[in-house]
């Protein structure tokens, strides 16, 4: 090896060892660790709205369900519950009259229950102008009454061999016990009253 | 020529145990204090450019966070982090050639043997760095990228052939052969030169 070879090699030498020989700027972790530290919650907020949105989806498909739901379904139940005296085939006169007269502070009100719901302007229209179709209407809507049960034909019997006066003080509420007596003492201050003996 | 891959300090190096890695952002922390100038470094020897450098750092780092199910598995942090650095590295250079189109080698040997320079000023620090940049440039790949990892002081001709996934006498051979050519087309310019 010559003298010029020997510098060559010393001064590739120590070009290559500067050639990576070099210092990132000051302050290189510290941005990594701050864009490391921006990572890790965006990684976290990708699982982080899933409940709530589950929980927005549910209160939606909740809502449409109910809003696509049938009119009738979204009644309440209590609405579709027939009253028994409405749906009575039969109220005697006689006997609602007594009741309405014992009772003068419902009266305002005792005859849309003792004579069924009111009906609008054009059903009574109908009923007076023409009765037969009205029928046919009505058969459309509700179905033909079913005869009737055996609790109705009891019903029934109990209600015309009973005198109409027993019948108004049996719909007369009994009398408020006091909430301050001790139980035991109004069941021993028992009486049966004609009332109680007929039942 | 593998005098220039200066073996490391031995480092202790982290064992990534089944405790630690419940907590895997203390773990990357700990790779980014004790590791982050290998990267930078090896990011360096082939971008050339002190902010690609450290974007190429950032990236390994957030690759490493992305991959970190694989944490519990690795043995040698040093060496997993050097191959990733590697391979993000060549990513980076091909964008970057992308964007700034690689210069003609034999424009850039004409540049270097210009009469303005002579021998005494192209030892002189920077000037000697940017003229064996632009003769590396023009190096086969095969050559150029072991001897630039062998400039990187961190890495040993063994973890070099660990990165480029060849073996250690292959690497002993490409150095040799690329400092051959580096000598000769040093000798070419100088002989220009002094003349």
């Amino acid at each position: 090896m010559n003298n010029k070879e020997r510098k060559l090699d010393e001064l590739l030498n120590n070009a290559l060892a500067d050639y990576s020989n070099v210092e990132p700027r000051a302050g290189l972790e510290g941005r990594i660790l701050a864009n490391l530290a921006t990572m890790q919650p965006e990684t976290g907020s990708r699982f982080r709205w899933w409940p709530a949105m589950g929980l927005a989806a549910a209160a939606a498909m909740a809502l449409v369900l109910f809003l696509a739901a049938p009119h009738e379904i979204r009644k309440p139940a209590t609405l579709g519950v027939k009253s028994p005296v409405s749906t009575s085939p039969a109220v005697i006169p006689e006997v609602a009259t007594e009741i309405q007269a014992s009772r003068p502070h419902m009266a305002g009100n005792s005859s849309r229950h003792l004579h069924g719901p009111v009906r609008p302007a054009h059903v009574e229209y109908l009923a007076a102008s023409h009765p037969a179709q009205l029928a046919v209407v009505k058969q459309d809507v509700f179905p033909a009454p079913s005869p009737l049960t055996s609790q109705e034909k009891m019903l029934f019997a109990y209600l015309r061999r009973t005198p109409a006066t027993e019948l108004v003080g049996q719909t007369k509420p009994d009398d408020t016990p006091d909430v301050f007596q001790p139980t035991q003492n109004r069941v021993q201050n028992y009486r049966p009253t004609d009332s109680n003996a007929a039942r | 020529m593998c005098g220039m891959a200066i073996p490391s300090e031995p480092t202790i190096e982290m064992t990534v145990t089944e405790e630690t890695a419940g907590n895997v952002h203390q773990v990357v922390e700990g790779m980014v204090h004790e590791h982050s100038r290998l990267v930078f470094r090896i990011a360096y020897s082939i971008l050339r450019n002190h902010a690609d450098a450290e974007d190429a750092t950032q990236d390994v780092f957030i690759r490493v966070l992305r991959n970190k199910e694989k944490l519990a598995d690795v043995r040698e942090q040093k060496l997993w982090l050097a191959k990733i650095a590697w391979r993000v590295t060549l990513d980076w250079k091909k964008s970057v050639d992308r964007r700034r189109p690689a210069d003609d080698s034999e424009l850039i040997l004409d540049e270097v043997s210009a009469p303005s320079a002579n021998a005494e000023q192209l030892v002189a620090g920077k000037q000697m760095t940017a003229f064996l940049e632009k003769m590396m440039a023009t190096l086969p790949p095969d050559l150029r990228e072991p001897l630039a990892l062998s400039t990187v002081q961190e890495l040993n001709s063994t973890q070099i052939a660990e990165v480029l996934g060849i073996a250690e006498g292959s690497v002993r051979t490409r150095l040799m052969r690329a400092r051959t050519i580096l000598k000769q087309k040093m000798a070419a310019v100088m002989g220009e030169s002094n003349e």
